[in-house]
């Protein structure tokens, strides 16, 4: 890793943040390509969470994945990019576990987006936003099956940031 | 009338000394009643000498069924931070005695299932609470709230870990350019972390991560390494695999 940034300022009485938001891969691809159509409304999402100081999370295995093409360079650095830590370990085996169960699927595929769900779970996010349907069927599975997933499942896309948080846009 | 047993096959109570005997009885006590303050019904005891067999016999039925209980939960989980911390130390007890005498202990209950005692000996798998930390890194983000000292360390006050106390060198510190007080920053540190709660402890500080605030940056920076990419969600899901 890099040195140190200069490093944000924060303000003297920080309020508690009322969200805390969780990027797949695919939200972070559109915000490092212009040209793509999705790009306006990720970047409105981006820019809001900024301004309101929401905590924007990704994990180390999105990073991976943009990194095949891509260079993580470009991803913002006011994203705390968490590493796959020992109890977000834990929890993706025993999703993955509980997944399994009923799903007849290939069991190496989706092992990664269990691990996204269980740190978005953990880290105790109150949106993850991807644009994906498949990590939309995997929550609803995991839902059905008991499990308490804090987040909403939020497709940047179609849902823009303004209905999402209840901003008006001026 | 209720009771709970502890068995030692192939042994004669004649063969122990009277302090294991005597541990042996405390520590089954402080099973049915690991908390000291519950109201106690009388217990008795019967040695039996078919084997080493200690029979404690009470009217307390709930305090039997707690224990049988809390019996079962360790049995499935192989946590013992989940019970009391008496019940706790009297099974690590009981488990170093098996050890001193070379025997397995077998505790049942008069609610347990006849057949299945549980099982206790040098190697049964009770994880005392530090056999729960693992040594490992991670990325901390937080608020520094404090930066020196004479064994110099950083105060982090995280969102997902509370206040984390980060040791680090001289060196380091002095060689940060820009005031790092009351500024959110981000750090790779190796720790001990709990496998549970995520909670970490003993953190030392490997190196900061380029992480930054800045407000003025509000157009994140572009790549074209994904013009070749049609779509984002199809090219992601061909790496993760299909659902």
């Amino acid at each position: 890793m890099g040195s140190l940034s200069s490093g944000g300022c924060v303000s003297k009485s920080p309020q508690k943040p009322e969200y805390t938001v969780f990027f797949d891969t695919n939200f972070l691809i559109y915000l490092a390509k212009p040209s793509a159509p999705e790009y306006p409304s990720a970047l409105k999402y981006y820019q809001w969470l900024k301004e309101n100081n929401v905590p924007m999370l990704t994990s180390v295995v999105c990073v991976a994945e943009f990194a095949v093409k891509g260079n993580p360079d470009v991803i913002p650095r006011d994203i705390e990019v968490l590493a796959l830590e020992i109890h977000h370990a834990k929890t993706a085996g025993k999703l993955a576990s509980i997944y399994y169960q009923r799903s007849k699927k290939d069991k190496a595929c989706i092992a990664d987006d269990l691990k996204i769900v269980a740190q978005a779970q953990l880290e105790k996010a109150t949106h993850l936003l991807s644009h994906d349907r498949d990590m939309m069927k995997i929550c609803e599975h995991l839902k059905s099956e008991g499990i308490d997933l804090p987040f909403s499942l939020t497709d940047p896309i179609t849902i823009p940031a303004e209905s999402c948080f209840g901003f008006l846009e001026i | 009338m209720d009771w709970l047993q502890l068995r030692i096959d192939d042994m004669k109570p004649g063969d122990l000394d009277i302090p294991d005997l005597l541990e042996m009885i405390e520590q089954a006590y402080a099973l049915l009643y690991p908390n000291k303050s519950a109201k106690r019904q009388k217990v008795s005891l019967d040695i039996k000498d078919c084997c080493v067999l200690l029979d404690l016999k009470t009217d307390d039925s709930a305090a039997v069924k707690n224990m049988q209980d809390t019996l079962n939960a360790v049995n499935t989980s192989r946590n013992l931070d989940i019970v009391p911390a008496r019940f706790k130390n009297a099974l690590l007890k009981l488990k170093e005695k098996t050890a001193d005498l070379h025997r397995p202990l077998l505790i049942n209950t008069s609610q347990g299932h006849p057949e299945k005692p549980f099982f206790l000996d040098k190697n049964t798998l009770l994880q005392p609470e530090n056999n729960f930390w693992f040594k490992t890194r991670v990325y901390l983000y937080g608020i520094v709230y404090a930066a020196g000292g004479k064994d110099p360390n950083i105060h982090l006050e995280t969102r997902n870990k509370g206040k984390v106390i980060v040791s680090v060198s001289y060196k380091v510190l002095a060689s940060v350019k820009t005031n790092l007080l009351y500024k959110k920053i981000g750090l790779v540190a190796s720790v001990e972390q709990h496998l549970h709660t995520g909670e970490v402890r003993n953190a030392k500080f490997i190196e900061f991560l380029p992480y930054n605030l800045d407000k003025s940056e509000t157009i994140p920076p572009e790549t074209d390494a994904f013009d070749q990419v049609v779509d984002p969600v199809e090219w992601v899901r061909s790496l993760r695999g299909a659902v």
